[in-house]
């Protein structure tokens, strides 16, 4: 399942931004069981870049193909069939249920990958298992980071997108974090799509995009 | 799993409450639920008394007009209809069946003990008449309804407001006399005299109580039994006898002037026509014939055949429409069908529109979930369900306890009704049961697709 983009340029992207850019008008494809890291400063469109290829935005010109079918064309059945079972994204922002225990946020997803760690695993991994019966508004920032990371990674997935998903983990959480991505990768022999403020990742990736 | 995601994903949603504008739904719903329903029922209850009315009304009872005065129409007892007019009724149009009365052709009285047993207390006494008409136009049939010269008792059927008379008029005005139930004037014994001196003393009891037939009605077995023992000369026609072109002494009946006249030529005229002079030996031979039923009862194919009574009246003769208060209860029937059914509807209406609305305003209150459940990988068809089972909760119950009303209230108007008369099935017909679930399935098919529809619009 490899991603291609054909020139595509969101719409309120300013045009500045667009000519020094690896990925904006350019066109660029992304093969299944690779790695790219994402990087630029705030506001250059990566969030962007990974809401349109996850079918949140359509405001965009040029094309974006999926295995060569135009993501444009995609009804909303086939974008709940890839959500559930071929894409997983981690939001910057999260989109964890505040009013459920963090137990309760890890469990709700449409399909879990038997072939993932458990949650008690991943969670005692990253240093939040003392905290699966906590309501998720009592967590801290980066708790609620490494939660969504491990919704994330229980579902079935051929491509991760992952929005920025160090900013909030401290050096030996980010290791942690980046270990346990790498390994679900592999195991899902998944492409994977990060973004990242720095140049430098905790997560080495095999190739790296400037936006 | 699946259970456990579901409780999820209801926890996951269920944060909102549009607890105020769901109460109002829902009292909304329970009276617009009731209202249809018993519209319906109302309306099934209707069509089956109609059909029952009409089945009721679908039989007159004919007789010849009586007019002028005491003597004329002492003159005239017989009313009886000859065969050829009996066949100028059968050729009316919509008349299906016809059958006549044979009445009794000897003196009756009776007397009615309601303390139940013959000597005890005060007996009811009334001079009274006999009549049968074909068991097929009966309305009910009971068992006892036999009579052969073996049995002790006659059947008697009497009609209904022969009973509500005695209970409402008869019996508060008299101590001695109790009101009676269908039941209570069944067992009451009836001595039934037949005939003079000495009269025959006869056994009787009321079998049934007739709300077609307005009659003292016994077995035909019965009553041609007891004409040919007890009866008499049928009927008494009466003539002018004419002496030297004039009119001598008063009319004479056949009886009197076959045993006062032996010359055959003397002439006679019928006391209504005067003019038309005959011979003795014709009158005579005119009197053998047997004489018809007075009454005729008609079955017709529908009640409302206009050209049937502008025949009867043409033909100069009365008609007795049974159960005409049926018209007056259909029209009222269907009078609060419609406004049962327009107040029902409109409040239906308004409680759709609630809920409809409500459940739109849950969806966009609990949007930001919706939208992330989606993106999550959710269907919406999941995530709608969730909100469609939380309406089904709240409208399955408001449904059931409007059916259970409607039966409750249809249990007592049964019995209430049957007071007055009326006929009611117990229990709730399959047009009401038919008719709620179609409600029922319109109701949730309406919201399941504004709920659906909401949930999509996050897709």
């Amino acid at each position: 399942m490899n991603l291609s983009l054909q020139k595509i340029i969101p719409h309120p992207l300013p045009p500045a931004l667009v000519s020094s850019s690896d990925v904006w008008g350019e066109e660029v494809s992304f093969t299944c069981g690779t790695s790219t890291l994402l990087e630029a400063q705030s506001g250059k469109g990566k969030s962007t870049l990974l809401h349109i290829l996850y079918g949140i935005r359509k405001d965009f010109d040029g094309f974006c193909h999926l295995d060569g079918t135009d993501i444009s064309s995609l009804c909303a059945t086939q974008w709940q069939h890839l959500r559930s079972s071929k894409f997983s994204l981690l939001f910057q922002d999260l989109r964890l249920f505040k009013h459920l225990s963090l137990r309760e946020n890890l469990n709700l997803v449409p399909e879990r990958d038997p072939q993932a760690p458990t949650l008690q695993e991943m969670c005692e991994r990253l240093q939040i298992d003392h905290l699966l019966d906590r309501a998720i508004h009592t967590l801290s920032l980066g708790q609620r980071q490494r939660a969504a990371l491990i919704r994330s990674l229980a579902k079935p997935y051929q491509w991760l997108f992952l929005d920025e998903p160090f900013s909030h983990l401290d050096e030996a959480n980010a290791s942690e974090a980046a270990l346990l991505i790498r390994e679900s990768t592999k195991r899902n022999q998944s492409g994977l799509l990060l973004t990242s403020l720095q140049s430098q990742s905790p997560l080495a990736c095999d190739r790296s995009l400037h936006l | 799993m699946k259970n456990h995601l579901s409780r999820l994903l209801e926890r996951c949603l269920g944060q909102q409450s549009q607890r105020r504008e769901l109460w109002a739904a829902s009292l909304g719903c329970l009276v617009g639920s009731c209202l249809i329903i018993t519209a319906i029922q109302i309306y099934a209850d209707t069509r089956m008394s109609t059909e029952n009315g009409s089945r009721a009304s679908n039989f007159v009872t004919l007789n010849k007009k009586v007019e002028g005065g005491i003597l004329l129409n002492l003159a005239q007892q017989n009313k009886a209809f000859s065969t050829e007019e009996i066949d100028r009724v059968k050729q009316l149009p919509g008349v299906v069946d016809i059958g006549g009365f044979s009445r009794n052709q000897f003196p009756v009285t009776v007397h009615i003990w309601p303390a139940g047993k013959v000597g005890l207390g005060a007996a009811a006494r009334a001079d009274l008449f006999f009549e049968s008409i074909p068991d097929r136009f009966l309305d009910q049939l009971p068992d006892a309804w036999q009579w052969d010269a073996n049995q002790s008792v006659v059947p008697i059927m009497v009609p209904k407001f022969y009973l509500d008379l005695w209970n409402f008029g008869l019996a508060p005005s008299r101590s001695e006399y109790p009101a009676l139930s269908p039941e209570a004037a069944s067992s009451m014994p009836v001595e039934i005299f037949i005939g003079d001196s000495p009269p025959t003393r006869l056994l009787g009891r009321f079998v049934a109580f007739s709300k077609r037939i307005n009659s003292v009605l016994v077995p035909a077995s019965f009553l041609e039994w007891a004409n040919s023992k007890f009866g008499g000369e049928e009927t008494e026609t009466y003539y002018f006898v004419w002496t030297n072109g004039t009119i001598e002494g008063p009319p004479l009946s056949l009886n009197q002037l076959r045993e006062q006249k032996e010359d055959g030529n003397t002439l006679v005229s019928p006391i209504e026509q005067p003019s038309e002079k005959i011979r003795l030996y014709d009158a005579l031979k005119q009197g053998v014939t047997t004489a018809g039923p007075a009454r005729l009862i008609v079955r017709l194919d529908n009640s409302d055949d206009q050209e049937f009574f502008k025949g009867v009246e043409s033909l100069g003769y009365e008609t007795n429409r049974e159960a005409p208060q049926q018209d007056w209860v259909r029209k009222g029937a269907n009078l609060l069908t419609l406004v049962l059914t327009a107040v029902g509807s409109v409040l239906s209406l308004l409680s759709l529109a609630t809920f409809s609305s409500s459940f739109r305003l849950l969806v966009l209150q609990a949007g930001e979930s919706v939208r992330d459940l989606i993106l999550l990988g959710f269907s919406s068809t999941v995530i709608a369900r969730i909100f469609i089972f939380r309406f089904t909760a709240i409208f399955v119950p408001i449904w059931a306890i409007s059916l259970l009303l409607i039966y409750m209230a249809k249990f007592f108007l049964v019995n209430y009704a049957d007071e007055y008369g009326l006929f009611l099935e117990t229990g709730l017909g399959w047009p009401t049961w038919g008719g709620a679930f179609l409600y029922a399935t319109l109701f949730v098919w309406i919201n399941q697709r504004v709920i659906r529809r909401s949930v999509s619009s996050f897709s």
